[in-house]
């Protein structure tokens, strides 16, 4: 019975390794490569200034706690009319819609106007329009004590107006964007870009912390879990107390693992669980020396 | 005689120059008429004045808002308050790198809370950084181009104004103003900050 009973425990140790060895290809082969974030317009208006949108950097800024990103916006008109000036705005903020708008009347961004030749030798007017450091968030966000489940959305409504001598677009819109490209630039995020199917035009981009580390997370959790039972269920009760010691410690090298130094939050949801399992481990130990019967 | 000269003086006031003007270009007698004879407050007076009028000087006359006295007054009343907050309250920095006026200009009393909408104008530059004054204005009368907001707020402001503790020299803005702020009031983007920039 007891011979039968390692028999099963030792099958459920290896199929939980082999699970664990097919996780890791999983996100080596589909997680480490993720498509490029592209999107196309709604594609009907007929505004005589078309063009493309990228956001060339993407990244979480621990310090602002906000996600800032670099803009390039391409745009091209429909004649050889020249592109005087842009204004362009990301995303609307706030319950008031507000917005805040880049303008090249104000050289918030650089702006480049050249020609572009299509087909029949005919030239047209084209502009890039390039913003360095834009942050996409105004509200400062408190997510990272989720780590590493923490992530970052940010919905980007972008509209561009070209010629307009007052600024900003409050009348009407005269460029559209066909294209809309996200780069993320933070090694630590994924990112997830999709069309809003409420409003036109208006795209969710989430970044998210990678697989991998998530799921080294759960692992080390259950691993430690299990560690914590054998240790209190099968240790000698002598040396229970080094090695609870040495537990703690290794506890706290799997968190520096976990938790890169560029993460400088404290305490995060890695912290909570190894502090909770010390504390369940120390509970334990301390029942297990000094039990009720005794004095 | 006395009685005729007394209501065409009245008359000369009431009319706004634009009609005097194109009275004057289609030949329109110069004298009172007896319609034109009746008293400003009489109802009517104008009205019978444009059906004199040919069609293309009625159309004229139909553009020029009957109340356009009254909304040059209130601008300048607008301007004013803001010459008067810039000259006596106190200019905060915010974020480091802008000022403001430590309090709103309102004329808005007699709209609701939810009627108005506050504008930020920048009125000039004090240490090379933007100065700006908020004026609480009706949503649906915010201006909507640069020329609406210099007429409405005033375009050129300059002189010793007040910061916290001390006093400094405020300079005009030199070039022209853009809308860089927006915010929508029922379904339309309202400019919520207008800011000088440099040609």
């Amino acid at each position: 019975m007891k011979w039968n009973g390692r028999l099963q425990m030792k099958k459920l140790i290896v199929a939980a390794l082999c699970v664990t060895i097919l996780l890791f290809i999983y996100d080596f082969v589909v997680k480490e490569f993720p498509s490029p974030l592209m999107m196309n317009g709604p594609g009907t208006s007929q505004n005589p200034f078309r063009g493309k949108l990228q956001l060339s950097s993407v990244k979480y800024d621990l310090p602002s706690h906000r996600i800032k990103t670099d803009i390039r916006l391409e745009l091209t008109a429909a004649s050889d009319a020249p592109i005087k000036s842009l204004s362009f705005s990301p995303l609307e903020l706030g319950d008031h819609q507000g917005r805040t708008w880049l303008l090249s009347a104000a050289r918030d961004c650089k702006m480049e106007t050249f020609d572009k030749s299509t087909g029949g030798g005919k030239s047209v007017s084209a502009a890039s329009f390039d913003c360095s450091d834009v942050m996409l968030t105004d509200r400062v966000s408190a997510k990272e004590i989720w780590y590493p489940f923490d992530s970052y959305e940010v919905l980007l409504f972008p509209r561009a107006c070209v010629n307009n001598s007052g600024g900003a677009c409050t009348t009407h819109d005269n460029a559209s964007i066909d294209t809309f490209e996200a780069i993320v630039a933070d090694q630590n995020f994924v990112g997830v870009l999709t069309a809003s199917e409420s409003s036109p035009g208006a795209y969710t981009l989430v970044l998210s912390r990678k697989f991998f580390v998530r799921m080294v997370s759960v692992i080390f959790l259950v691993f430690s879990l299990i560690f914590l039972v054998y240790l209190v269920a099968a240790g000698d009760p002598k040396d229970l107390l080094p090695k609870s010691l040495g537990f703690f410690a290794t506890l706290w090298g799997l968190r520096s693992l976990i938790v890169p130094s560029s993460v400088s939050v404290f305490p995060t949801i890695v912290d909570y669980c190894i502090l909770t399992i010390f504390c369940l481990l120390f509970l334990l130990v301390f029942m297990k020396l000094y039990p009720r019967s005794q004095p | 005689m006395k009685s005729i000269l007394l209501v065409t003086a009245v008359w000369f006031l009431s009319v706004p120059p634009a009609l005097a003007v194109a009275q004057a270009t289609t030949g329109a007698p110069a004298s009172a008429s007896p319609a034109q004879k009746k008293s400003k407050s009489q109802p009517g007076a104008t009205d019978e004045l444009k059906s004199r009028l040919p069609a293309e000087n009625q159309d004229k006359a139909k553009a020029f808002p009957k109340n356009a006295g009254t909304k040059a007054k209130s601008n300048k009343q607008m301007e004013e308050a803001i010459r008067t907050a810039v000259g006596t309250d106190e200019f905060v920095l915010q974020s480091g790198n802008e000022y403001k006026l430590d309090k709103s200009v309102n004329l808005t009393e007699k709209f609701s809370v939810k009627d108005h909408i506050a504008v930020d104008y920048q009125v000039g530059s004090i240490d090379q950084k933007p100065a700006f004054v908020t004026v609480l204005v009706d949503s649906k009368h915010a201006p909507k181009e640069p020329e609406d907001a210099e007429k409405l707020f005033g375009a050129k402001l300059d002189g010793p104004v007040h910061l916290t503790g001390m006093q400094t020299t405020m300079s005009a803005c030199v070039g022209s103003r853009i809308c860089v702020e927006t915010e929508k009031v029922d379904g339309q983007d309202v400019c919520v900050k207008w800011k000088c920039i440099s040609k």
